[in-house]
């Protein structure tokens, strides 16, 4: 019995003592920090470098298609309208190219002889694709519905406004804009870790199986 | 001649303190604001004791009345439930009246004999006590009261602990 | 306390005038080294906007302060709510009074300065009680409740920390305790009372209201503990309150142990500040560092811990002064040249 309240006392005094050191160890942490470099970006001064801002996921974008990035790879079928839970964004197909006179007497013509007529189609790519970014909620369904990998995140972190109409966009122009800067980025499949969409597909499909293979 | 003045506006200041204060104590149905005023009498003591040159005497007092032991009251006030007894507006008993005037009574009834029978000569101008002197006093003419008192406070100190022990066994 | 002389008020008076903008110019300059030093902890710069490196920020924040609503809550006492953060500050200029910044640079000299600082930053705790109970608000409550149980038991390891400085001098004047001690480290009553200064200093903290003992306002449980309901002046008093507070107990803990205006060259007001100022440096590192304490923890480690080292130091200290006074030791230890 004595033997133990003894060895009682002695871990007693040893956690004591250990506490104590803690204490130093705490504060010369926290002193370790006060003499390092600070972190912090400064923002209108400066900027988060690109590598850093990649991960970061701001509002929706087209993606060009590889022929002529200026133009969207969407088919404006209309799955990402469907799937948005904030109904957020606007697509409008484009109509069949309005026909001269000259031209529709011509397939009226070809029609009345028996052939086989093909009127010109009208262009997959949409007309008008309007996003509200104020009631997005960057859930990533339209991502996810697009069939045709048309939709990606931006990685825009500064986004400022003085009105709500800031944030009204239409992404058609910007992608015509992102294009002329930098082609290659407008048209690719997904920039920044991500990795391509399929995968994020094939993830979503075996996830319960393979997650670690799937590569970041 | 304008340090005379000033020490009887402090008087002046002292005592006010001291009466308001008491009146306040007395007469406030709040418990809290009671012991405000009883606060502000135990800060004019303490000025008068200044004004009677014994600056230690009114630190002790401050420290130990209005920093302990008036907290501690406080305290006591804080957690307990509020309200005071007449809340519900029924006159309260004449006899009760008669009872409080009795309690406040026996102090002065001791007190006042005491003064009279015995007064003290009192000084034109106060003198101040060297603070090892007082602490001769204390522990050498009058050791036997002094501790019988700290004996006082160790009996109070264990009744508090004993009354505490009871209730939490309940 | 000597007869006062018509001189001796005016200088009081001046005194009065300078300790109060001392008092207000430090909370400034503390509040901008506290937000930074927070900063620096946190690898973030900072306030740096406003003025350079932002210390003029605090200037930006107390015209804010000033030019707020000041609200009162419905059924609040007004009497007393008003009262509490008057009384918090009045004690305040009272102490610094007796503070011995150089020989020549006291406000007032009084045999008894110590006791008169403990006496009333006692008056702290009742404001406190006084803001917390008068609010009408829960949270006001608990704040007070438990900073005052905290305070008032701490005060007493506080008091026997002093008390063992008091014995080992011989005096309760700050300026004689400080003319005994010398300019270099070991000169001071920190070398000979590590213990007391450890117990002075966690105390100081938890009477001031610090991290890792600020329970009377802890932000995450208590919204903002005793000072909830008070706006715009009434909580810039309380705010500059604990400023001043804070840098009344850096002020005494130099004075006490740490040889006030002494340095290795150069007496002067210069050492007692950079002095004060490194404990203050000290007690905002602390609260950056270490997460508030349980209350439990906090009373067990004042009465457990701190009680019963402070009594064992105050005795160890009387027995050991008792020790040296003993003709045969005396001359012992005058013989080796320590005395």
């Amino acid at each position: 019995m004595g033997h133990f309240m003894i060895q009682r006392s002695i871990n007693y005094v040893i956690n004591l003592v250990k506490g104590l050191w803690s204490l130093i160890i705490g504060l010369s942490i926290t002193g370790e920090f006060f003499v390092r470099r600070k972190v912090t970006v400064h923002y209108p001064r400066q900027v988060v470098p690109k590598e850093a801002s990649e991960s970061f996921r701001g509002p929706i974008e087209l993606v060009g298609s590889v022929k002529d990035p200026s133009v969207p790879r969407c088919i404006s079928c209309m799955m990402c309208v469907t799937a948005c839970p904030s109904g957020c964004i606007k697509v409008v197909k484009n109509k069949a190219p309005k026909l001269t006179p000259e031209e529709e007497a011509r397939y009226a013509e070809a029609e009345a002889r028996g052939e086989k007529v093909k009127r010109p189609s009208a262009p997959k790519n949409p007309a008008v694709y309007e996003y509200d970014f104020t009631y997005c909620s960057l859930c990533a369904c339209c991502i996810e519905a697009c069939p045709v990998d048309s939709i990606r995140f931006s990685n825009e972190l500064y986004l400022a406004g003085t009105s709500r109409d800031d944030f009204k966009y239409d992404l058609i122009s910007r992608l015509e804009r992102k294009a002329k800067e930098d082609p290659k980025a407008a048209s690719e499949l997904l920039p920044g870790p991500r990795g391509p969409k399929k995968m994020v597909a094939a993830e979503a499909a075996a996830s319960s199986e393979n997650a670690s293979e799937v590569s970041a | 001649m304008i340090m005379t003045v000033l020490a009887y506006l402090a008087f002046a200041l002292y005592f006010c303190l001291i009466i308001g204060g008491g009146l306040m104590a007395v007469f406030c149905s709040n418990l809290v604001r009671a012991l405000v005023g009883l606060i502000a009498t135990l800060l004019g003591v303490a000025g008068m004791y200044l004004l009677m040159q014994s600056p230690f005497l009114a630190f002790m007092q401050i420290l130990i009345y209005v920093g302990a032991v008036c907290v501690i009251i406080f305290f006591a006030l804080m957690m307990t439930a509020g309200g005071n007894e007449n809340e519900d507006g029924t006159p309260i008993p004449l006899g009760k009246y008669a009872r409080s005037f009795l309690a406040a009574i026996m102090p002065l009834s001791v007190l006042l004999p005491v003064i009279f029978l015995h007064p003290v000569d009192s000084a034109d101008s106060p003198v101040a006590t060297p603070l090892a002197e007082l602490g001769r006093g204390l522990t050498e003419d009058f050791v036997l009261p002094f501790e019988l008192i700290s004996i006082i406070l160790l009996i109070a100190m264990a009744g508090a602990v004993f009354l505490a022990w009871e209730r939490r066994n309940k | 306390m000597e007869i006062l002389s018509f001189w001796t008020i005016v200088q009081l008076v001046l005194a009065l005038v300078a300790i109060l903008i001392f008092i207000s110019g430090n909370a400034i300059i503390l509040v901008w080294m506290e937000r930074k030093i927070a900063g620096y902890i946190q690898r973030r710069p900072g306030p740096v906007e406003v003025g350079p490196e932002g210390i003029l920020q605090c200037v930006a924040d107390a015209v804010k302060l000033l030019s707020k609503q000041i609200l009162k809550p419905t059924h609040a006492d007004s009497l007393l709510y008003w009262l509490g953060p008057i009384l918090i500050f009045f004690a305040v200029p009272l102490i610094f009074m007796v503070i011995p910044f150089s020989p020549f640079f006291t406000a007032y000299e009084v045999d008894l300065g110590i006791l008169l600082i403990l006496a009333f930053s006692g008056i702290n705790v009742l404001s406190v009680l006084v803001a917390g109970w008068s609010s009408n608000n829960k949270y006001s409550l608990y704040g007070a409740a438990r900073s005052v149980s905290m305070s008032v038991s701490f005060e007493i390891p506080l008091l026997l920390a002093v008390l063992a400085i008091a014995f080992q001098t011989g005096t309760l004047n700050l300026s004689t305790i400080v003319a005994k001690q010398g300019g270099w480290p070991w000169q001071w009553n920190i070398f000979v009372q590590p213990l007391a200064f450890f117990i002075y200093f966690v105390c100081a903290m938890a009477e001031t209201n610090r991290a890792p003992f600020d329970l009377g306002e802890s932000e995450s449980e208590l919204t903002a503990g005793f000072h909830t309901e008070y706006s715009g002046m009434g909580f810039a008093l309380f705010f500059l309150a604990e400023y001043a507070n804070m840098v009344v107990v850096c002020c005494v803990a130099t004075a006490l142990f740490l040889g006030g205006w002494n340095g290795p060259f150069l007496d002067g007001f210069w050492w007692f500040l950079a002095k004060a100022y490194g404990l203050l440096i000290v007690m905002m590192w602390i609260r950056w560092t270490y997460p508030r304490m349980r209350f439990d923890m906090i009373l067990n480690l004042n009465w457990k811990w701190l009680l019963p080292l402070g009594a064992l130091n105050l005795l160890g200290t009387a027995f050991v002064l008792k020790l040296i006074e003993t003709p045969c030791i005396k001359e012992f230890l005058e013989g080796w040249g320590i005395l």
